[in-house]
């Protein structure tokens, strides 16, 4: 079932001069029109400035097209009486944790959502409980937002979005403050939800390696969408990569090379496992 | 420096003092400063000191993290005795050059120290002890009378919380940028006045860049999580008054009464000291 | 003969809590000139407190650091002159800009450093061809994108040119072109110009790629420092340090297992692709 639906959708960002005046216009997003069916699992590539953050944001009405079409669940963005409707549908967590933590504690900050949706208590605290358990930060319950650790920070913001139980995830960026083994820890959760719950989750992320949990690759240069593929296909258009100024996984790339030389490789591996297989 | 500011940093601690109603801690911060300023005789510093004892103590809070904010105000605080010292008419004890000092000056300089100290160490302890959102919770319901007025009562509580949770934020990220700096070669310690505010511009600009994006940021994070001004929002934790906070209400009303009683004991004992001094 | 020597270096904050725990707990080691160092481990294991000592902006609770052979805590040393000597560049240096142009941002150092304006403006244009970025030199900073902003970060360290060269995490948000040309401008000037060059990575292929010498940190101790394959390879002390191995590494013992036994020396990108070509 499609339940997002975008039809070439624009975004131009007005830029003033200093009477706030408007000059020109800066395209920031060019004609996309894309599909998502509900519990995919999407993952969205691009250098910074590709217009990655600015289009997720079109998603949940943030940002409004300047023409074309966003609609979601059947709702379009630009109807602001579907605007909390909306937002209820989409959880979206940004790159900055420091930046969407509103209260000073941890329990506070998570129900914030919900107090704005006007939750009563018990079923906030039941739902605070819940979501912190996912992310196994139960213990951080009362906790001061600002003594957390940023990996810590981002798993709070995290819950926030969890506990409102939209069946629309964004993550822009999640993992950005996180260590390796925090963060391959952090996107089991985020699979396991899409697996179990069905929830569709979309992904952007500047480490290329995370591409391997996603259903879709979109690769984003310059506001456009220059790839929508699977993971294993889209390591395979190095060209492609170039343009967007990506740098293949280090097993992909190594693969890559070995294949050009005749060795048995499909040059598109993910891990040491499948690279090394070719010597067996 | 930077790092002493206390203001809006929240201790955490379990004590009578964190678990009151913040109603009820913004009303007796409110009762103490009121207090310090009627206070005329040793008496009522006597009392005023006691009370404050009794709230650090009971509070749990280590002493030294509590004076840290006065180390900030230590300029202002000798400014303010050195004018008092020195700018107050009446009967001359010292006079060293065109600097006199009178007797009157002397009293009211140690007064507006205590008031000064004590008035900084007592909301010290008010948001040591209470988080930022509890304490515009406290604010929001305590004001609550004031919707009548179309006053956005809860719109300015919800700014003065994420104010509140910014300071610490914006502290550390001074930090960083003074030390981003630093390695470029500026200095903010040395050189005269002009020159040491002409070096804080290349601290002020990316602090300002930065909060300005923080702000933007914080603004899109709110609304995706349903944020909505006309909204009618729910508290994950309703401010409830419990036995200890009525208890206390009555505690506060009987220093106030105390306080005010000084202002009539007149013992020959007192003002033979006051003469003295 | 070692430029930088860090002498049992103990740190703790000041936090009025008898638990106070050292951030950096008797850290030794010492760094010789053309060293090319990588500092690794988790987020808070003391990594950027560590940088931050070596030019002097923080003092050691106890322990010493000698520059050339003399202490830098020496009552009457010359901080900020050492600063002209030991450049840091901090995690998003794009927050330190502040002037009203690129040029200008660039010189700022160079002309606390002492140079005439003229010498000073001239060597910053230098610094931004290095960068490539010598047509932005009279636009406003804040007008640039990201990328192009921390390039001018960059140049106005590099303009003082440094003895001793530290960076803290400095490819995050850059794409990988500009990555790649980033490495490579370092270690141009590590060869040519003997610059010794210290970096914060959280890339343990990029440690192996560019590195000759590594230091792990964990909790504020040092467990271990020495040539990156050493280090990287020691199962204990990278379980310790709770982090994974280069793929390198990973390859090399899968390979062991498989019976063929690479040069341990040899396993920089390049190198490694040239020893499994050979393997038939």
């Amino acid at each position: 079932m499609e339940n997002i639906s975008i039809k070439n959708l624009i975004v131009d960002f007005d830029i003033t001069n200093e009477e706030n005046e408007i000059i020109s216009k800066k395209r920031v997003i060019d004609d996309i029109s894309l599909s998502i069916n509900e519990g995919e699992f999407i993952c969205i590539i691009g250098k910074n400035g590709s217009g990655k953050s600015t289009f997720v944001k079109c998603l949940n009405a943030l940002i409004l097209p300047s023409s074309g079409d966003v609609t979601i669940y059947g709702m379009n963005t630009k109807d602001e009486s579907n605007l909390i409707n909306i937002r209820r549908n989409i959880g979206m967590a940004f790159q900055n944790p420091d930046n969407q933590i509103v209260a000073s504690i941890v329990e506070e900050d998570v129900a914030f959502g919900m107090e704005n949706l006007g939750f009563e208590s018990e079923e906030m605290d039941k739902r605070i409980d819940e979501s912190l358990n996912i992310l196994g930060i139960k213990d951080s319950r009362y906790s001061q937002t600002n003594k957390l650790s940023g990996g810590q920070k981002q798993k709070v913001s995290l819950a926030g979005i969890l506990c409102l139980k939209s069946k629309i995830l964004v993550l822009d960026e999640p993992t950005s403050m996180i260590d390796k083994n925090g963060r391959i820890d952090l996107l089991n959760k985020v699979y396991e939800l899409n697996k179990n719950q069905k929830i569709t989750v979309i992904l952007i992320s500047h480490y290329i390696e995370e591409i391997k949990y996603a259903d879709r690759v979109l690769v984003m240069n310059n506001g456009k969408i220059i790839n929508d593929d699977t993971p294993k296909n889209t390591v395979l258009k190095e060209e492609i990569l170039l343009e967007a100024g990506i740098e293949l996984p280090y097993i992909t790339k190594l693969s890559k090379l070995l294949k050009e030389k005749g060795k048995n490789l499909k040059g598109n591996e993910f891990t040491v496992k499948e690279l090394c297989q070719f010597l067996k | 420096m930077i790092r002493d500011i206390t203001l809006g940093q929240y201790y955490k601690k379990d004590s009578i003092v964190h678990s009151l109603d913040p109603r009820v801690k913004l009303v007796a911060t409110l009762v103490f400063l009121v207090s310090l300023f009627i206070s005329t005789n040793i008496f009522a510093y006597l009392f005023a000191t006691i009370f404050l004892i009794i709230a650090i103590y009971m509070c749990r809070v280590p002493f030294k993290f509590i004076i840290r904010g006065l180390k900030s105000l230590l300029i202002l605080l000798l400014i303010s005795i050195f004018f008092n010292l020195f700018l107050t008419p009446g009967k001359i004890v010292l006079s060293l050059g065109i600097f006199k000092i009178t007797k009157e000056g002397i009293i009211i300089a140690i007064k507006m120290a205590i008031r000064l100290i004590y008035l900084v160490i007592g909301s010290s302890i008010l948001t040591l002890t209470t988080t930022p959102s509890k304490l515009t919770d406290g604010l929001e319901k305590g004001l609550s009378f004031l919707k009548v007025f179309k006053v956005p009562v809860a719109e300015i509580a919800l700014m003065m919380s994420i104010a509140l949770r910014f300071i610490p934020i914006l502290i550390e990220e001074v930090d960083k940028i003074m030390n981003a700096q630093m390695s470029r070669g500026a200095d903010f310690e040395h050189g005269n006045i002009i020159e040491k505010a002409k070096s804080l511009i290349p601290l002020l600009i990316p602090l300002f860049v930065s909060a300005f994006k923080r702000a933007n940021d914080l603004a899109y994070a709110m609304e995706s999580r349903c944020y909505s001004s006309d909204a009618i929002r729910t508290k994950l934790r309703p401010l409830k008054y419990k036995k200890i906070d009525y208890m206390t209400y009555a505690y506060l009303l009987l220093y106030i009464i105390l306080i005010f009683l000084t202002r009539y004991i007149k013992i020959d004992g007192i003002i033979k000291f006051e003469r003295f001094l | 003969m070692s430029i930088l020597e860090v002498k049992n270096l103990k740190y703790q904050y000041n936090n009025y809590e008898k638990t106070s725990k050292y951030v950096l707990d008797d850290v030794s080691f010492s760094i010789d000139e053309k060293d090319f160092v990588a500092i690794i481990g988790k987020s808070g294991s003391g990594k950027s407190t560590l940088i931050s000592h070596l030019n002097g902006l923080y003092k050691a609770t106890s322990g010493d650091i000698l520059y050339n052979g003399s202490s830098i805590y020496r009552k009457d040393y010359n901080l900020t002159g050492l600063r002209f000597k030991i450049g840091v560049v901090f995690q998003y240096p794009e927050y330190q800009l502040f002037s009203e142009t690129v040029i200008d941002d660039v010189a700022f150092g160079a002309i606390k450093k002492g140079l005439s304006k003229d010498e000073a403006y001239k060597k910053s244009e230098e610094i931004l061809k290095l960068f490539e970025i010598e047509q932005l030199k009279n636009e406003s900073p804040f007008n640039l994108s990201g990328g192009e902003k921390r390039k001018v970060a960059f140049a106005g360290i590099f303009v003082m040119e440094p003895e001793i060269l530290i960076f803290d995490e400095p490819d995050a948000g850059l794409d990988a072109t500009s990555k790649t040309n980033f490495y490579n401008l370092i270690k141009k000037l590590n060869e040519e110009k003997d610059t010794t060059i210290i970096f914060i990575t959280h890339n343990l292929d990029d440690v192996m790629e560019y590195a000759n010498k590594v230091i792990v940190l964990n909790e504020g101790k040092l467990l271990k420092i020495g040539k990156p394959y050493e280090v990287l390879s020691d199962e204990e002390i990278m379980k310790n340090a709770d982090l994974d191995m280069p793929y390198a590494i990973q390859i090399f013992n899968d390979l062991k297992i498989k019976g063929y036994n690479l040069d341990t020396n040899k396993l920089k990108f390049n190198e490694l692709y040239n020893q499994m070509l050979d393997i038939n």
